[in-house]
């Protein structure tokens, strides 16, 4: 495995570790108001600094790493359960079924993505599961395709006529034996995909529509950040580091994955 | 004598490991003889083919030993602008699948061309080679590609190619294997022709004994890396002298072989890392005593050119009944 | 006893606009080796895979104890198909590439329940055994194994069912010349010890000539010419089916 690929896997194990190890990293209560330290620069007893209303921010962003990852993992766990299975779907049956969901594909694909979720979240609340679930099902096309894609190719190999010859079910010719041979550009696209989706609700968050405070979020500590700009420099430092970090993570592992099975 | 080769030993990258597949193989070839190189899956025929020229990319492998010579000269001391000169020129090669062999996105009269020495005017000369090939019907036809061709004419167009040159030797490996029965034969036919028109040498490598049978004038047979017997066909072919020849003349069916059980060799054959210590047939020879397994026999006379890698020829011979094939 | 009869039956694809199978009538008896030869193109493995409903039919009949099995329901097929089995040609793509072999052998008994699954296992090794494999390859995975033990797999795969007909679809033609005899020689041992009735496709008239009793003949999917396989081979009436034999290196 090359170097960039596994520095991508490091970034990726990292942030998941501290994600799920947040109560025993976090120094401080996330929630924890201070009004003495009001927006104090980072020093040793808040390696992050404070935000306006002392709280400590490493905390903070452990703990919005937490919801970040979260978002991620369920809305793209969603997309992909949508997506493998339609396109799975439309794949092996082919015929009406086939182009009914592919001009589905279509015209999902012909809404502006971020603005529709926008819209959604507009007219429901900005709830987190609101949130994944909006992310999920606006971002599912590009799975199904590949997934049929694949489907399409392999279900003309002789193993596929010998399950069926066996006697084998459609149910289980296409989830036992299709998709996890097809799963290969797929896994490409979910890990990729999880980058997205923290793009996404980070973006969501930072114009207040995503994450709501006091939950704390990469993205809506982003916003504050800039409400504060020239007094509080690490506000916005520290969440920009982590998303840029994080979403070049999972891009060098994602190409890392998709060089490794285009061999 | 057109090519001589000596005692070659050709190293190729498995897993990550380079292992000795070509184990030292002397093979002669005179100017318009078809000598066939038999052999089964894996046993390093088609290494030899493309070793003979270099042909081996050098991150799966390299010629470790050994020398060819070529009309005297050694290839393997050539420098590269010689061996260029050499590939494609002197030496031509078919391979098995034709359509992978063909650039797609040229056409047939395009490549060709570019197989001859003299490229300028070369209408004449490609019609020429067509004929040759039996493609009549795609002269003056300039803009066909490769993918409209069905699977015999593109061999022939393979061959064609192979041929512009006017080339001493031939090589070609498992050049019918992807063909139908009909359209093998009259390739075979084709390659027969030819071998008799333009005085070629040719270097036949396949698995299939019937058809090396058929279309051989010596015939070498490879197994572990190393020939364990070769000949002249017709010796080779009424007296087999080493137990995998008769194992696979055994396996050979048809009509005459009717309903009868075949007696075929079992077990499998060895991978390379894990070669035995004597006579590498040894675990799956209907022969063998135990000296067998103590050292790798040498090449021993059978009766004039015809060599077997056996000790004990002149038991088998004695034991088994004259094949008339 | 006629075990199968096939009925004008026809198949076109429309991508191709060509007739792979083009009124195809003939019967297979029981416990004979019918061979059925023919060039790539002329449709034996369309017809194969048409037999055993694999591909869907335009038209004609499949009659199987008296049934015609076009017109039972996908239920009903999916019990026959435990009498009516196939091998593959190319050992390297009938295998799932991701299932043990193992699970390859106990998935059939899985779906159709023909045995307990504290048996599973050791019918599992019993059928092995019978295609000359063993325990040892209980959990290796199909890249492991050469293709004549991957062919022995695939046997041992048609076998699970107790099959009371097989379709070889060209069993040996992707193996070497020594492998194959020895697949022949497991085929043509199965066949007696279980009086088993074989569909045998194959280019090769060196191994229809070895093991057939009757022959079929097809080109560009149409039936040319049947006989006994002795006097096909000796005294062949059509023209294709002259120079078929004329061209193999017999």
């Amino acid at each position: 495995m090359n170097k960039l690929t596994l520095f991508g896997l490091g970034i990726v194990g990292f942030f998941i570790i501290v994600a799920i190890f947040a109560p025993i990293i976090a120094p401080y209560n996330p929630g924890q108001i201070d009004i003495e330290n009001i927006l104090t620069s980072p020093s040793s007893s808040h390696i992050f600094g404070t935000d306006s209303l002392g709280r400590d921010l490493f905390s903070r962003m452990v703990y919005g790493g937490r919801i970040s990852l979260m978002v991620g993992f369920i809305a793209v766990g969603i997309a992909g359960l949508i997506g493998i299975a339609l396109g799975a779907i439309a794949g092996y049956y082919g015929k009406w079924l086939d182009t009914v969901i592919m001009r589905f594909i279509d015209v999902m694909l012909c809404f502006p993505t971020f603005f529709l979720i926008l819209a959604v979240i507009a007219l429901l609340e900005p709830s987190i599961i609101n949130i994944m679930a909006i992310i999920g099902a606006t971002s599912w096309m590009g799975m199904a395709r590949l997934m049929r894609a694949e489907i399409l190719s392999l279900k003309e190999r002789d193993f596929i006529y010998a399950e069926r010859a066996i006697g084998a079910s459609d149910l289980r010719i296409i989830t036992k034996h299709l998709i996890p041979n097809a799963m290969a550009p797929v896994l490409v696209s979910i890990t990729l995909g999880i980058a997205g989706a923290i793009l996404v609700e980070s973006g969501l968050s930072f114009l207040g529509i995503g994450v709501q405070p006091p939950t704390p979020s990469w993205g809506n500590i982003l916003s504050e950040g800039k409400a504060v700009m020239g007094a509080g420099w690490w506000m916005m430092l520290f969440p920009g580091l982590a998303i840029f970090i994080t979403v070049l993570g999972y891009n060098l592992l994602g190409e890392g994955i998709r060089e490794k099975l285009l061999k | 004598m057109l090519l001589q080769i000596k005692n070659l030993k050709i190293n190729y990258k498995t897993d990550n490991r380079l292992t000795e597949v070509v184990r030292g193989i002397d093979l002669n070839i005179n100017k318009s003889e078809c000598v066939g190189l038999i052999g089964e899956s894996g046993c390093g025929k088609t290494t030899v083919g493309l070793g003979l020229t270099k042909l081996i990319p050098e991150r799966k492998g390299n010629i470790s030993s050994g020398e060819i010579l070529f009309e005297g000269k050694d290839i393997l001391r050539l420098n590269p602008e010689a061996l260029r000169n050499m590939r494609g020129k002197k030496i031509s090669y078919v391979f098995q699948e034709p359509f992978s062999s063909m650039n797609p996105v040229f056409t047939i009269y395009e490549q060709i061309r570019e197989a001859l020495e003299e490229k300028n005017n070369p209408d004449s000369r490609i019609a020429e080679i067509l004929k040759s090939v039996g493609l009549e019907k795609i002269i003056g036809k300039k803009n066909m590609y490769p993918h409209e061709l069905s699977g015999g004419m593109q061999q022939r167009a393979m061959i064609g190619m192979a041929i512009a040159s006017k080339p001493d030797l031939l090589i070609l490996d498992e050049p019918t294997t992807a063909l139908d029965v009909t359209v093998q034969r009259q390739i075979l036919d084709l390659i027969l022709e030819l071998k008799n028109k333009m005085n070629l040498a040719i270097l036949f490598i396949s698995h299939d004994l019937r058809i090396v049978f058929n279309i051989a004038d010596k015939i070498a047979i490879m197994y572990a890396g190393k020939i364990i017997e070769s000949g002249p066909k017709e010796k080779i072919v009424s007296g087999p002298a080493h137990p995998y020849t008769i194992g696979l003349i055994d396996s050979i069916p048809s009509l005459e072989h009717r309903k009868k059980l075949f007696n075929a060799i079992g077990g499998k054959a060895p991978l390379f890392s894990e070669l035995p210590r004597g006579c590498k047939f040894y675990p799956r020879c209907r022969f063998k005593i135990d000296r067998c397994a103590e050292k790798e026999p040498s090449l021993e006379n059978v009766s004039g050119e015809h060599v077997s890698r056996c000790i004990r020829i002149k038991d088998i011979i004695k034991m088994e009944p004259q094949w008339n094939y | 006893m006629e075990l199968l009869k096939i009925d004008n039956l026809h198949k076109t694809f429309k991508k191709h606009n060509a007739r792979a199978v083009d009124g195809v009538s003939f019967s297979i008896f029981k416990g004979e080796i019918l061979g059925l030869v023919g060039e790539s193109g002329c449709g034996k493995s369309t017809l194969a895979k048409l037999m055993l409903r694999l591909i869907e039919s335009d038209k004609g009949s499949i009659f199987y104890k008296d049934r015609d099995l076009l017109m039972i329901s996908n239920n009903d097929m999916r019990k026959t198909r435990k009498d009516l089995q196939i091998i593959f040609q190319d050992p390297y793509a009938s295998l799932d590439p991701r299932m043990k072999i193992g699970m390859v052998i106990e998935e059939v008994y899985d779906i159709h329940e023909n045995v307990s699954e504290n048996n599973r296992k050791s019918k599992t090794i019993e059928l092995l055994e019978t295609v000359g494999l063993g325990e040892t390859y209980l959990n290796r995975l199909p890249s492991e194994l050469s293709g004549g033990e991957r062919q022995r797999v695939g046997i041992a795969r048609a076998l699970a069912t107790d099959p009371e007909f097989i379709i070889c679809d060209e069993p040996v033609s992707s193996l070497d010349i020594s492998v194959q005899a020895q697949i022949l020689n497991l085929l043509i041992e199965l066949q007696r010890r279980k009086n088993l009735t074989y569909l045998f496709v194959s280019h090769d008239l060196g191994v229809i000539g070895s093991l057939c009793d009757r022959v079929i003949v097809m080109q560009s999917g149409k039936l040319v010419e049947t006989g006994r396989c002795e006097e096909l081979f000796k005294n062949p009436k059509y023209e294709y089916t002259k120079t078929l034999l004329k061209s193999s290196l017999l």
